[in-house]
C-alpha cells in the first residue's frame, strides 16, 4: 500500500480509518490520564495518612528515652480476690554501641547478673549493628540495680511496665490483654479500660470464680480432645444475678504473649461466635406456647404424620409412631411437635417473644466481643417453624445461656455481667414469663434429663435439668449433615434453680463409646454432667443422698 | 545481521531505566529485610537478593522475546492458566483452609498467580483484535465478560476473595482503557449500584454477609486483625519525621509487629527512616508507575498498550492495598509490598510482568496482525 493510496474511494476510506484510529488513540490517552489521576489521588490519601500517623502519634513513641514514670493500671481479681491481672515494674536493657569499648568484658559481667544467659549469647547481641542494641527485656527492679552496680558504660534502661497474667490461659478470653501502651485490647482489659486506667484505681472484682473456671476449662479441654472437636465453648451463669462465673473458649491463648498465638485462638467463641444451635431452642418455644395459652401439657400432637411447610418436609430424628404431648415432644426432641406449637403462636408473637429474651439483639454485656445474632429479615411461616427448633437463627452461646436462665429462674430476664454484683453494679431484671410457666419449663427440662435425650448429663446426687441441641452446620449449598454443632444447656438444682451451664462443641466426631453418634447427647451432655459434678460442691449446692426429685411427668417410671 | 549481534543490539535498546528503578526498590527490600531480621543475613535478606537477581534474568529473557510471540501466546497462556485453576478445584491441595495450590510433585504452584498475568494478556489481545467501533457492542462486552468471569468464579470458589477482587479490578481497568463507551460505563456503574446491595441482601446467605461485614470493619474483630493494625500504626508513628535510624527501630527489635519482613515491611521503613523514608519509598513507586505509563504511551499497537497498562494496574493495586493495610485504612488481607516484601512467588510474577512490559516497549514499532476491522 502506498503512502497516500490510489486516487478515488480508497483514499477516503483510509482517511476515515486514520481518523478513527487517531480519535481512538487520543481518547485512549484521556483515559490513561484519568487512570493516572486515580493513582495520584490514592497516593495523596496514602501520603496524608502516613503524615498523620507519623506526626500526630509521633509524640507518643518518637523519643527513644521515654520518661521513667510508670503507667498505672489497676489489678483484675476474681470474685474471691484471686489475682487475674497485675502490672509489674520492668525494664528493658539496651547497650549504646559506641560507648561499649570492650564487648567481651561487658558480656561476661552481664552474664553474671543473668544466670540464664550465656556470655556468648550476650556477645552475639552486642556484635549486631546499630546504636541501640536490645540485650534483655523484662528486668526486675532488683536486676536493674544489679546491672547498675556493675558500673558498665553505655547501659541504658527503658522503663517498661508489663501486664502480667499469673493464671496464663485459664481465663484468657475473660481477662483479655493489653497492647504495648497498656491499653486494653480484648476481654475485661478492654471492656473496663476506663476504670482500669484511672490513676490509683482500686482492683476490679470480676464475677468469675476461678475454681469454677478451672473445672469448666479442664473438662471442656478433655472433651474437646476426646471428641476431636474443632472448637468448644462453655459458660456457667448465676441465674438470679446474671453473673458469669465461668466462660471458656477453646482453643485458647496465653494473654502474657498474645502475639505468639494463632489469631483464631484469640477469638472468644462463647460470646463472639454465632451458631444455629438447634434443639436447645425448644424449651423457648414450649414456654412461649404455654405463655400464649395455645396448648397445654396434655394435648397430643400428631407428630407421626408428615408435616410439610411450603415445599419442605419437617423431619424428626427419633420419629414417633403415636401422637405425643409436650413433655414427650421435648424429651424426644420432636421437630414436628415443636413446629406445630410455634405455628399456632405465629411469627409476629414469636419474634416479640425472642426479642424479650434478648435473642434478637447483641447480648448487653460489658465485653466488646459480643456478637449480634443473625436473624432472617423475611419472617415467613417456614422461618417460624425452623426457628422454633433453633435453625435459621444464629445466636451466641452467651445469648442462649442468658435466655434459658430467664426461663428457669422464675421468669425474669437478668442482664448478664462480668463484674461482681455490688451497689454500683446492681441486678437489672424484667419479667418475661409468669412464675408458673417458669416452673413448668423446669419440670419439662428435668424430664428431658431423666427420660429424654439428656440422660447422659445426669449426676448422682444432683437433680439436673437440661436440653440437647444438635445442628447441621450451614455450608455453601444447604446444610452439611456430617458437620455438627452439638450443645447442651443445663440448669441445677431442680428444687431451686440457681445456675445454668452451657457447653457447645463445633464439629465433634463420633468416637469409641458413642456408637457412631456425634450428637449432643453423646458429647455435650456428659461433659456438662461432669462439669456440674465438679462445680456444684464449690457453689455450695447440697448433695442429696436419696433418690433425686423427679418431674411430675415421669409418673410411675423408676429413675434415679 | 547474525542472531548474536541482533540480541546484542536489542539488549542495548532495552529501556534500562525501568530495571534500574526496580533494583533500587529491590535493594531497599534487601536492606529492610536485613534490618527486620536483626541483621542476620541468612534470615531472608540473602534469599531476597538471590531471588531478585534470578528473577532479573527471567525478566531479561522475557523482554528479549518478540512481543509478537507473546501476542500469539496470549490465549494459550490464558487457556493453560484456566486449566490449572480448574485442576485446583479437583485435585488441589488445601492449605490454611483454602484450596489454592496445585501439587506438581516437585513444587507447588498457585494458578491464581499465573492467572493474574494471563488475564491481562488475554484481554489485551481480545481488544487488540476487536474493531475499535465494536468495543461497546453488546456481543463484544459479553466476550470480555466471559474472559473475566470464568477464572474469577473459580478463584472465588477456592475461596480467595482478595485475589478475585484484585483480578476483577485489573480486568475492569483494561476494559475501561480499551475505550468502551461512557454510556456503557455509567450504566454499568448504575447497575452495580443497584445490583450489589440487592445481591448482598438477597443473593448471599446470612453467614456470608457477616463475613463480608467483618472484612470491612476490622474493629468487629478486636483481637485478631485489629491487633496487627494497632501494632503496625504504633511502629509507623514511632518513627516520627526522620526516623530512629537504620537498625535502631525499637518496636521492631521488640518484635511487636508481626510479619514484619513480609506484609508489614513498610512499618520497618517508617520506624527507622520516619516520614521521609516512607515518602521516598512511595515516590520511587510513583516513578516506577509513571515510567510504565510512559512506556505504554510510546507503543504503537493496542495490544502492547493495554497489556502494559493492565500489568501496571495490578502492580499499583498491590502497592496501594499494602500501604492502606499497613496504615490501617484497609482490612488485613495479606497483600505484600511488591519488590520489598520477602516472598518468592510474588517476585517471580512481578518480574515476569516487567519483562513483558520491556518486550512490548522494545518491539513497539513492529507490526502486529489485526483481526476483525
Amino acid at each position: 500500500m502506498t503512502e497516500y493510496g490510489d486516487i478515488g474511494g480508497p483514499v477516503r476510506r483510509q482517511l476515515k480509518i486514520a481518523d478513527s484510529e487517531f480519535a481512538a488513540v487520543s481518547e485512549g490517552r484521556i483515559r490513561i490520564r484519568i487512570g493516572a489521576a486515580i493513582f495520584m489521588f490514592a497516593l495523596i490519601v496514602a501520603v496524608i495518612r502516613l503524615a498523620e500517623v507519623s506526626l500526630l502519634s509521633g509524640s507518643k513513641g518518637g523519643s527513644f528515652y521515654k520518661s521513667n514514670e510508670f503507667v498505672s493500671r489497676a489489678n483484675l481479681v476474681d470474685r474471691n480476690g484471686e489475682l487475674l491481672a497485675t502490672t509489674l515494674e520492668t525494664y528493658s536493657l539496651y547497650a549504646r554501641s559506641k560507648y561499649i569499648w570492650n564487648a567481651g568484658e561487658t558480656s561476661q559481667q552481664l552474664a553474671s547478673v543473668f544466670p540464664d544467659m550465656s556470655s556468648e549469647a550476650i556477645l552475639n547481641r552486642l556484635s549486631r549493628k546499630g546504636d541501640q542494641l536490645l540485650i534483655r527485656r523484662g528486668l526486675t527492679p532488683k536486676e536493674k540495680q544489679a546491672v547498675f552496680h556493675l558500673g558498665l558504660p553505655g547501659m541504658v534502661f527503658q522503663a517498661e511496665p508489663q501486664r502480667v497474667y499469673p493464671r496464663g490461659a485459664l481465663a484468657a478470653h475473660i481477662v483479655g490483654f493489653t497492647d504495648v501502651d497498656m491499653k486494653g485490647i480484648a476481654g475485661a482489659e478492654r471492656a473496663f479500660e476506663e476504670d482500669l486506667s484511672q490513676e490509683n484505681a482500686p482492683a476490679m472484682t470480676l464475677s468469675v470464680d476461678l475454681r469454677v473456671q478451672n473445672a469448666v476449662a479442664d473438662e471442656l479441654q478433655k472433651s474437646l480432645v476426646h471428641f476431636k472437636a474443632d472448637t468448644g465453648a462453655a459458660i456457667v451463669m448465676d441465674v438470679r444475678s446474671g453473673e458469669i462465673l465461668a466462660m471458656a473458649s477453646l482453643p485458647n491463648y496465653d494473654p502474657n504473649r498474645p502475639d505468639t498465638s494463632l489469631p483464631q485462638n484469640l477469638y472468644n467463641h462463647a460470646s463472639m461466635s454465632t451458631y444455629e444451635l438447634g434443639s436447645v431452642f425448644k424449651p423457648i418455644t414450649m414456654a412461649m406456647a404455654l405463655e400464649e395459652g395455645v396448648t397445654n401439657l396434655t394435648e397430643k400432637f400428631p407428630v407421626q404424620n408428615p408435616l410439610k411447610v411450603r415445599d419442605k418436609f419437617i423431619r424428626d430424628d427419633h420419629p414417633s409412631k403415636t401422637p405425643m404431648a409436650m413433655p414427650e415432644i421435648l424429651a424426644e426432641s420432636s421437630n414436628r411437635g415443636t413446629a406445630m406449637m410455634a405455628l399456632r403462636v405465629g411469627g409476629v408473637q414469636q419474634q416479640a417473644f425472642l426479642k424479650e429474651l434478648g435473642l434478637m439483639d447483641r447480648v448487653p454485656i460489658e465485653l466488646v466481643e459480643s456478637a449480634a445474632p443473625q436473624v432472617q429479615r423475611e419472617w415467613q411461616d417456614i422461618t417460624t417453624v425452623t426457628v422454633s427448633y433453633g435453625h435459621g437463627i444464629s445466636v451466641t452461646p452467651l445469648a442462649l445461656t442468658t435466655a434459658i436462665a430467664a426461663l428457669v429462674n422464675g421468669g425474669e430476664y437478668v442482664k448478664p455481667t462480668l463484674r461482681k454484683r455490688d451497689s454500683v453494679n446492681p441486678v437489672e431484671k424484667r419479667r418475661v414469663i409468669t412464675r408458673q410457666t417458669s416452673e413448668t419449663v423446669q419440670d419439662l427440662m428435668r424430664y428431658v434429663a431423666t427420660h429424654g435425650t439428656g440422660r447422659n448429663a445426669r449426676v448422682k446426687g444432683y437433680a439436673v435439668m437440661g436440653k440437647t441441641g444438635t445442628a447441621d452446620k450451614p455450608s455453601v449449598d444447604g446444610y452439611d449433615e456430617r458437620r455438627l454443632v452439638s450443645s447442651f444447656i443445663a440448669a441445677f438444682p431442680y428444687d431451686d434453680p440457681a445456675y445454668v451451664v452451657f457447653v457447645t462443641f463445633d464439629e465433634p466426631k463420633a468416637v469409641e463409646g458413642t456408637y457412631g453418634y456425634a450428637t449432643a447427647g453423646w458429647n455435650a451432655a456428659p461433659t456438662t454432667g461432669r462439669i456440674i459434678e465438679r462445680i456444684a460442691p464449690m457453689l455450695g449446692v447440697r448433695r442429696d443422698p436419696g433418690p433425686a426429685t423427679q418431674s411430675p411427668f415421669s409418673g410411675g417410671r423408676a429413675m434415679r | 545481521m547474525s542472531a548474536r549481534a541482533n540480541i546484542q543490539s536489542k539488549l542495548f535498546e532495552i529501556n534500562w531505566l525501568l530495571p534500574v528503578l526496580i533494583y533500587v526498590l529491590g535493594a531497599i527490600g534487601v536492606a529492610m529485610i536485613y534490618a527486620a531480621t536483626d541483621g542476620v543475613w541468612s534470615n531472608g535478606a540473602q534469599q531476597h537478593l538471590v531471588r531478585l537477581i534470578a528473577a532479573g534474568g527471567l525478566m531479561l529473557l522475557v523482554a528479549l522475546i518478540d512481543i509478537r510471540v507473546w501476542y500469539h501466546l496470549a490465549y494459550p497462556i490464558y487457556g493453560i492458566a484456566l486449566i490449572l485453576l480448574i485442576g485446583v478445584d479437583f485435585v488441589g491441595v488445601t492449605i490454611n483452609g483454602s484450596q489454592r495450590w496445585l501439587d506438581l510433585g516437585v513444587t507447588r504452584i498457585q494458578p491464581s498467580e499465573i492467572m493474574k498475568l494471563a488475564i491481562v494478556l488475554a484481554l489485551a489481545r481480545y481488544y487488540h483484535d476487536l474493531d475499535q467501533n465494536r468495543v461497546s457492542h453488546i456481543i463484544s462486552l459479553l466476550g470480555a465478560l466471559l474472559i473475566i468471569v470464568i477464572p474469577a468464579q473459580f478463584i472465588l470458589r477456592q475461596p480467595d476473595l482478595g485475589t478475585t477482587l484484585l483480578l476483577t479490578m485489573t480486568a475492569l481497568a483494561i476494559v475501561f482503557l480499551a475505550g468502551i463507551n461512557w454510556r456503557v460505563i455509567l450504566s454499568g456503574i448504575g447497575a452495580a449500584a443497584i445490583a450489589v446491595p440487592l445481591f448482598f441482601m438477597f443473593g448471599l446467605k446470612e453467614y456470608q454477609r457477616t463475613r463480608i461485614r467483618t472484612l470491612f470493619d476490622p474493629t468487629s474483630d478486636p483481637t485478631g486483625a485489629g491487633y496487627h493494625i494497632t501494632q503496625s500504626k504504633i511502629a509507623l508513628g514511632s518513627g516520627g519525621v526522620s526516623g530512629k535510624g537504620y537498625m535502631n527501630g525499637t518496636q521492631r527489635q521488640l518484635e511487636y509487629v508481626p510479619e514484619n519482613r513480609t506484609d508489614f515491611i513498610f512499618t520497618v521503613i517508617g520506624e527507622e527512616f520516619g516520614l521521609f523514608g516512607g515518602l521516598i519509598t512511595m515516590g520511587l513507586y510513583m516513578m516506577l508507575l509513571a515510567m510504565c505509563i510512559w512506556m505504554a504511551m510510546e507503543c504503537k499497537h493496542r495490544f502492547s498498550r493495554l497489556m502494559i497498562l493492565g500489568l501496571t494496574s495490578t502492580f499499583a493495586l498491590y502497592v496501594f492495598i499494602n500501604l492502606a493495610m499497613v496504615m490501617g485504612l484497609a482490612p488485613v488481607v495479606g497483600v505484600p509490598l511488591p519488590l520489598i516484601s520477602y516472598g518468592g512467588t510474588v517476585i517471580l510474577a512481578v518480574m515476569f510482568g516487567f519483562g513483558l512490559m520491556l518486550s512490548a516497549h522494545l518491539y513497539r514499532q513492529s507490526e502486529l496482525p489485526r483481526g476483525g476491522r
